[in-house]
């Protein structure tokens, strides 16, 4: 369901957000943050981590604001995660380098767990046809790999305006820039998405 | 197809990419909200108990405990002062008594005993 259909649905006008409605807000919009994470840090438990942060820092902070404000405060407490996790890696990976002289452990396979691979049951995807589900997961795939392909401020912008349905002022604000540079990012984020599609001979 | 169609028609696919999580990333997220949500709950209801018999609000109990604080340095101060003040005066008041025991003759005999009251006896003739 769109988020700004159920934002305007559920949310009263200057009401403060109550706790239920907050656990509702956060499980509509988990999934779609750990996405968004994912395709810009790329690394599922740093995605996951990113999210977790955000959910504190929002909980913490702005709980008290109203339910309506909550999905762009989410959006920008998100996007200040992710920077801040790119700043830690920046930092990190320059000691790591420094430090990689003293020994090396690959545990990279550790915490490997094998049901944790299977994908969620999912209502949507039930009962339809076997070949078009395996069709659906390609494009899906694609396109997913497409988006962690694009520019970091594109990929933003697009996620921003068209999937979680902020509008062109709410993006601006989120990413800390223009509105007429949201309106460019996403443009040139459509194309280069579309063309991507295109050249793997895939038609929406 | 125009942009926001485009745009329309892939986001739809990556709607599809979520409902498909991988169960454990899943459980995993939500726990996160559920830990954040208890955290929240925890820091709701900490002042409440923290008050809870106090009577009055937060802000006017720590005015009193910081008045409190200030009436104690103000009592020591003062107190440490007053003893400076009687010490001063008391070590006065004994060379002024020493000195007139001495021009009057009238010296204690424990005095003539004390070595260093000789020694400044021999010190100070001229």
């Amino acid at each position: 369901m769109p988020a700004a259909i159920i934002r305007r649905r559920r949310c009263p006008e200057d009401e403060i957000a109550s706790h239920q409605e907050l656990s509702q807000f956060l499980a509509e919009v988990e999934r779609r943050a750990f996405k968004q994470a994912l395709f810009a840090v790329r690394d599922e438990d740093a995605a996951l981590d990113i999210v977790q942060d955000a959910m504190l820092k929002l909980t913490e902070k702005y709980a008290a604001k109203p339910a309506q404000e909550l999905p762009m405060l989410f959006q920008r407490i998100l996007q200040n995660t992710i920077h801040d996790h790119f700043r830690r890696q920046k930092v990190r990976s320059t000691w790591t380098t420094l430090l990689s002289a003293f020994g090396h452990k690959d545990d990279k396979d550790e915490d490997f767990d094998p049901l944790e691979t299977l994908p969620a049951r999912s209502d949507a995807t039930a009962g339809s046809d076997p070949a078009q589900q395996q069709q659906q997961a390609e494009i899906v795939g694609v396109i997913e790999q497409a988006l962690t392909r694009l520019p970091a401020r594109q990929r933003q912008a697009f996620l921003l305006r068209y999937w979680e349905e902020l509008d062109v002022a709410e993006t601006a604000t989120a990413m800390g820039c223009s509105e007429g540079s949201v309106k460019t990012h996403c443009s040139r984020a459509v194309h280069a998405l579309a063309e991507v599609l295109k050249a793997k001979g895939i038609t929406l | 197809m125009n942009e926001s169609e485009i745009a329309k028609k892939i986001t739809g696919y990556l709607d599809r990419g979520t409902a498909e999580l991988k169960a454990g990333t899943a459980y995993r997220l939500q726990r996160a909200r559920q830990a954040s949500l208890e955290r929240l709950f925890a820091l709701q209801h900490a002042p409440r108990l923290v008050l809870a018999g106090g009577g009055g609000n937060w802000d006017g109990r720590r005015l009193l405990v910081d008045a409190r604080v200030w009436i104690s340095v103000l009592l020591l101060v003062g107190a440490m002062l007053s003893y400076q003040y009687w010490q001063t005066n008391q070590q006065q008041h004994d060379i002024e008594e020493t000195d007139a025991a001495i021009l009057s003759s009238e010296l204690p005999i424990e005095a003539y005993l004390d070595r260093g009251f000789q020694a400044w006896l021999k010190r100070s003739e001229p």
